[in-house]
């Protein structure tokens, strides 16, 4: 994202909702907390990644090695976590779970977002029958249930995860594409958008470095979302059959799987819960730090 | 250290925005705490005028009826008491019927079973006895006579629907008749090809039924396990008339009405065939397809009796106070199979490996905490035709290996065995989101691990799981099947069963076992037919084209006071007695 | 504005047909269909099974079935169920109020906690109660609904007695009071979730005006800080967070299956996935249908809404 080459533009250049120069810039003490907390976020992103990677070394158990005799223990030396209902060990299948749910979570996002950006965009700013066409495949798709194609995939070929990852992608762009287009058709409005129009930028160049920029914000919320989302959804997806087969844990399945000893037995629950509570908070975090990098308020 | 000032004014605009520019914090924390303690006590005043909390009735020990061991958490009903008329149980049921008409409902339920007799019905014990038949009839008694095979009901006397009509072997007929016509769309699991086999019905007077069979047909006791009243669905629709919904029936309760989606209430039928009773004045049956969420409702007293209770929460709810479990055997086995039409399982010693290497007790007694006995026979112990000398694999890892090495499958990579070119590496299909037999599967799959055989799990939703299954796209399955107490276990394993024609689909072809079938089939002769259901069993426990689990308890939990519940291992589901239960004071 | 509003409106037909054919045809493809139910009962033959699909017309080809349910339904035939024999339509619209009960009071209830907060959380960012609304939004969509939906029924209704854990009302009574009291477990589980996801959106899309200028113009106008913020503030961060409650609104009809799961509460999304698990096919298609003319009418609601906020936008 390269800085607009003309000032005028930056200084017209709003943020999503309507122009006014920012008149009180956040204080330098705000600004390197968000610069603190996107650190921590992307760092805590990096560390979960590095975990699911090297997840042989760290872990002293098998994922799918079972202890009949030491089955729903409480968390002890031996087993950190606790262990679950065949006595496999907890803690190594949260990490190794990391691998299927952060994988899942994070493509499936990323997927969802840059086709609903790029959907959002196109039809926002070309308007007209580009918008009509895109909207209404926006409603189709929102209209067509998840449940029966799941079903009907997985019959006709085999669930493995890459198709998991592609079909929650494909049937969760639809929102950001909607309020990217939103935020275009404010946008567009503008005046620095037409100021670039006139100096001859080509839409492309338009929607990426001008007007993208400014509709970050919901697209961040939106992305964070998809990501806690898409790990609940694959564990949903996972008890009927398509995705993650057992014994290979992800954080979903093992909460579907600790549902009838929640009362009891909390911690089968509670550790996954809080690893996605983890990476959806750090998304969150580094989000927000990318949403301040590209806000073009901040740079002046 | 510099305060941000863009705090304060935030917290000023904060206060404003919320009208609370004039409070100082002390006012505040005065107000926030006043308001939420008006709130509390709001709520705590009406939780107060709210359900009483349950009594706390001593924990008696929980009753069972369970013919087979070992299930040490239950123990024999007390029936001991006199039964008292009067109360409506609250049941929560863990699904809802889709018909109460037995002939169009496709589930293998039993509420409609509350709802209607039949001409015969099993009873706890597999024995029939008669209902709305005076006796039942076999050969020994003159009620079956041989060429043509004709058998004769009589019904008892003065019996009437629950409109106050009369029944009478008309009605009969009519059920016949009913069944037959190619109209009618046909529902499930209560009727039987005997129906089609039925070549005429005739009614000498109201009270005499006589069937008259195209050829030899042995399951005759099994049929007509409801009856449809000529006068009030004659000339209708039976597929889509509200009798579907609120039928007119001659069972102990009928329906008062059934709400969608929430409940359905039955009252006492004043017109049941038995003086005094049902001794309860009512059954509400709710809807609670969430096991959690029926469990619950036990726990706080808004039922008074649950089904379908899971295997592994049998020892939690036990100690629920006031609440007795009760686990009985059906006729129903899980089991492990073989798809023949992969050549690698069409060698023996692969499937005896499987046999010998699958740990049943491990499983019986910690994945499913003792909860379901071991299963060494498709026929469970229950049954007349159950064979107790049939060839049993004990577990043994070693003689499994052995088996295999000395088969020709050396140990290869990945600790896989291999002949050949080819792996011992199969695709293990099972229903997804069946908690408890998921964890069966992986557990069979790592002991498998230990033999050198490798299962891909890969599980389907059940639809699907039936489609895939029927195609042959399997190696191994591992699920349940149920059957009525007829031991009809031909359509599982006849060569001329495959699908789409039957249920072989283990795609097995055996000449020999096929032959025994056919002939049992025909045999009327209880005894000789016996002799032959012995011999296909052997067959089976020989050549494995299957290995039985274990057999699939069913588990009931109800209030203490609810006595005389006897449940039932077949089809004819637990309410074939609802007549004697009765809930004490 | 009039001749986009009239575009859109006669596009409906249309929309609504294509969607219900590629919907027809999807459903079509699960395997099995309403007779896969028979594939495990030994006492049904394969003829009957035949004789059954050809009873209820499923031997003929797609677009034939096609054809005529589109021509029944457009005349108000739904059908009736392949599970119950009753009329769709009846087993459908049944369960409208139930649903309509449930998620309205979620709405609001996720409205009455999401807007404030998150108007408090941009307006104090960084402080306590920001971390607090964010801690509790993540928490809000890390835990599935079930796990929330059993904890409260456990505290709620089975450890301290307050309130009773399953079903619409309490057999025999069905006063406001008693439905009211049914209503507060399920709505407040769904509720959660929305508020999490509003609260963000909201959150977001404040932060991103309220450094505007002409925020500080209007203060420095001396209008009060409510005025300010309601006035000038909300309406233009409220584009974002309309496009997202449309397509919650819209998902109404498929939405709450795992709450109505735990509560018992006769819903469509119930109804959904049942019918969706027993491939009923008259069912579905009239639950479908109802959707999509829900998602449909309330997008479209959505964009007239940004206009009435954002007088600039111009739809071509």
């Amino acid at each position: 994202m390269t800085r607009p080459a003309s000032t005028t533009t930056e200084l017209v250049a709003g943020p999503l909702l309507p122009t006014g120069a920012v008149s009180r810039r956040p204080s330098s003490l705000s600004r390197l907390r968000r610069h603190r907390l996107a650190a921590v976020g992307g760092l805590g992103l990096l560390l979960l990644a590095l975990m699911a990677l090297i997840a042989p070394l760290l872990t002293p158990h098998q994922f799918d090695q079972m202890d009949l005799d030491s089955m729903r223990q409480p968390p002890t030396w031996r087993h950190p976590f606790g262990t679950d209902d065949l006595g496999r060990d907890l803690f190594t299948r949260v990490i190794y779970g990391a691998r299927i749910s952060l994988g899942t979570g994070l493509c499936s996002a990323a997927i969802a977002t840059l086709v609903g950006t790029t959907i959002g965009a196109v039809a926002g700013y070309f308007g007209g029958w580009t918008d009509n066409l895109s909207m209404r495949l926006v409603d189709l798709m929102l209209s067509i249930p998840l449940l029966p194609i799941v079903i009907v995939i997985s019959a006709v070929m085999k669930p493995t995860v890459p198709v998991l990852v592609l079909v929650i992608g494909l049937f969760g762009w639809m929102v950001t594409a909607r309020l990217v287009r939103s935020s275009f058709l404010v946008l567009k409005a503008q005046d620095f958008t037409l100021a670039a129009q006139v100096i001859g930028a080509p839409p492309g160049r338009i929607i990426v470095c001008h007007l993208l920029p400014n509709a970050v914000a919901p697209i961040v919320v939106a992305a964070t979302l998809s990501v806690g989302s898409a790990i609940i959804l694959e564990s949903i997806l996972s008890f009927l059959g398509m995705g993650v087969q057992p014994p290979t844990p992800s954080w979903g399945n093992m909460l579907q799987d600790a549902q009838s000893t929640m009362a009891t037995k909390p911690w089968m629950a509670i550790f996954p819960g809080l690893f996605i509570f983890i990476s959806v908070m750090c998304v969150n975090f580094l989000g927000d730090g990318l949403r301040d990098a590209l806000d073009p308020r901040l740079r002046v | 250290m510099p305060t941000d000032r863009a705090f304060e004014t935030s917290l000023e605009r904060a206060k404003e925005f919320l009208g609370l520019r004039r409070m100082n914090r002390r006012d505040l924390i005065r107000f926030v705490g006043g308001t939420s303690g008006l709130a509390v006590l709001n709520v705590y005043i009406s939780a107060c005028t709210g359900q009483p909390p349950a009594a706390a009735a001593p924990t008696s020990a929980p009753p069972t009826s369970a013919a087979v061991p070992p299930t040490p958490a239950v123990a024999t009903q007390a029936t001991a008491g006199q039964p008292v008329t009067g109360g409506v149980l609250t049941i929560g049921y863990d699904a809802e019927p889709d018909s109460l008409n037995a002939y169009t409902t496709r589930l293998f339920a039993s509420t409609e079973s509350g709802i209607h007799e039949g001409l015969i019905v099993t009873n706890d014990k597999m024995e029939y006895v008669p209902n709305h038949a005076e006796a039942v009839p076999t050969l020994e008694n003159g009620g079956v006579q041989l060429n043509p095979m004709r058998v004769t009901y009589e019904l008892r006397p003065d019996l009437k629907w629950s409109d106050g009509q009369p029944l009478t072997s008309e009605d009969v007929k009519f059920t016949w008749q009913a069944i037959v016509n190619p109209n009618f769309k046909r529902g499930g699991f209560n009727f039987g090809e005997g129906y089609d086999l039925i070549e005429k019905v005739d009614t000498p007077d109201p009270r005499t039924a006589i069937l008259t069979f195209k050829g030899n047909y042995a399951a005759y006791n099994g049929m007509f396990r409801a009856l449809l009243p000529k006068h009030v669905l004659d000339g209708k629709d039976i597929n889509t008339d509200p009798f579907n919904r609120v039928p007119v029936s001659n069972g102990p309760m009928r329906v008062k009405e059934w709400i969608s989606g929430q409940y359905s209430q039955m009252e006492r039928n004043p017109f049941y065939r038995v003086a005094g009773r049902p001794y309860l004045d009512g059954l509400t049956m709710k809807f609670l397809t969430a096991t959690n969420t029926r469990i619950n409702q036990l726990q706080t007293g808004e039922v008074q009796y649950i089904n379908q209770v899971p295997w592994d929460r049998m020892e939690e709810i036990a100690q629920f106070p006031g609440v007795a479990i009760q686990s009985l055997v059906v006729n129903s086995w899980e089991h492990l199979d073989f798809n023949f039409r992969n050549p690698t399982l069409q060698d023996l010693a692969v499937r005896q490996a499987f046999a010998m290497g699958i740990d049943k007790k491990s499983i019986a007694e910690k994945v499913l905490q003792g909860k379901v006995p071991v299963a060494d026979n498709v026929v469970t112990p229950l049954s007349w035709a159950h064979n107790p000398n049939v060839t049993k694999w004990e577990y043994n890892v070693e003689k499994a290996r052995q088996t295999l090495e000395n088969a020709g499958w050396k140990a290869g990579s990945g600790g896989v065995r291999e002949k050949g070119g080819q792996r011992l590496s199969f695709d293990c299909v099972t229903y997804a989101g069946d908690a408890l037999r998921e964890r069966v599967q992986q557990v069979i799959q790592a002991q498998m691990r230990e033999v050198g055989i490798e299962l891909r799990i890969q599980n389907y939703p059940p639809n699907t799981f039936f489609e895939q299954v029927n195609d042959g796209k399997f190696d191994i399955k591992i699920h349940r099947w149920i059957s009525s107490a007829e031991p009809g276990f031909a359509s599982f394993f006849a060569s001329d069963r495959m699908p789409p024609r039957g249920l072989n689909n283990v795609f097995w072809d055996n000449a020999e076992i096929s032959k025994v079938f056919d002939e049992a089939d025909r045999e009327v002769d209880q005894n000789k037919r016996k002799e032959l259901l012995f011999r296909a069993q052997d067959i089976l426990a020989r050549e494995l084209p299957t290995i039985p689990l274990f057999y699939r308890p069913n588990v009931i939990a109800t209030t203490a006071k609810l006595k005389n519940v006897r449940m039932n291992p077949t089809n004819d589901g637990d309410m074939w007695a609802v007549a004697d239960w009765y809930l004490e004071r | 504005m009039g001749a986009y509003l009239t575009r859109r409106a006669l596009g409906l037909i249309p929309m609504l047909i294509a969607i219900s054919a590629i919907v027809f045809g999807i459903l079509h493809m699960i395997p099995g269909g309403p007779l896969a139910v028979y594939l495990e009962n030994p006492y049904i033959t394969p003829e009957q099974i035949e004789r059954l699909r050809q009873q209820l017309g499923l031997d003929q080809p797609l677009p034939v079935q096609y054809g005529l349910w589109l021509k029944a339904f457009v005349l108000g035939d739904w059908g009736y169920s392949f599970v119950s024999r009753r009329p769709a339509v009846d087993v459908v619209l049944e369960r409208v109020p139930a649903t309509v009960q449930l998620m309205g009071a979620a709405f609001v209830l996720a409205g009455l906690v999401a807007l404030p907060l998150g108007i408090l959380s941009a307006l104090r960012q960084y402080s306590k109660l920001d971390y607090f609304a964010t801690a509790s939004a993540f928490f809000g969509i890390s835990m599935p609904v079930f796990w929330f939906g059993l904890m409260l029924q456990l505290t709620f209704a089975v450890w301290l007695g307050w309130l009773p854990s399953a079903g619409m009302i309490e057999i025999g009574d069905g006063s406001l009071v008693d439905r009211l009291r049914h209503l507060v477990l399920p709505a407040t589980v769904l509720s959660l979730l929305y508020a999490a996801r509003w609260t963000r959106y909201v959150r977001a899309a404040m932060l991103e005006v309220i450094n505007q200028d002409y925020i500080r113009v209007a203060r420095a106008k001396g209008l009060y800080e409510r005025s300010v913020i309601s006035n000038h503030a909300l309406r233009n961060a409220l584009i974002p967070v309309i496009t997202v409650v449309a397509v919650d609104v819209a998902a109404l009809f498929s939405g709450a299956v795992v709450t109505e799961k735990v509560f018992a509460w006769p819903g469509m999304g119930q109804l959904f996935v049942d019918s969706v698990l027993k491939v009923d096919y008259t069912v579905l298609m009239g639950i479908l249908m109802v959707g999509s003319a829900a998602v449909l009418a309330f997008n479209l609601v959505a964009d007239v809404l940004y206009v009435a906020l954002d007088p600039r936008i111009r739809y071509e």
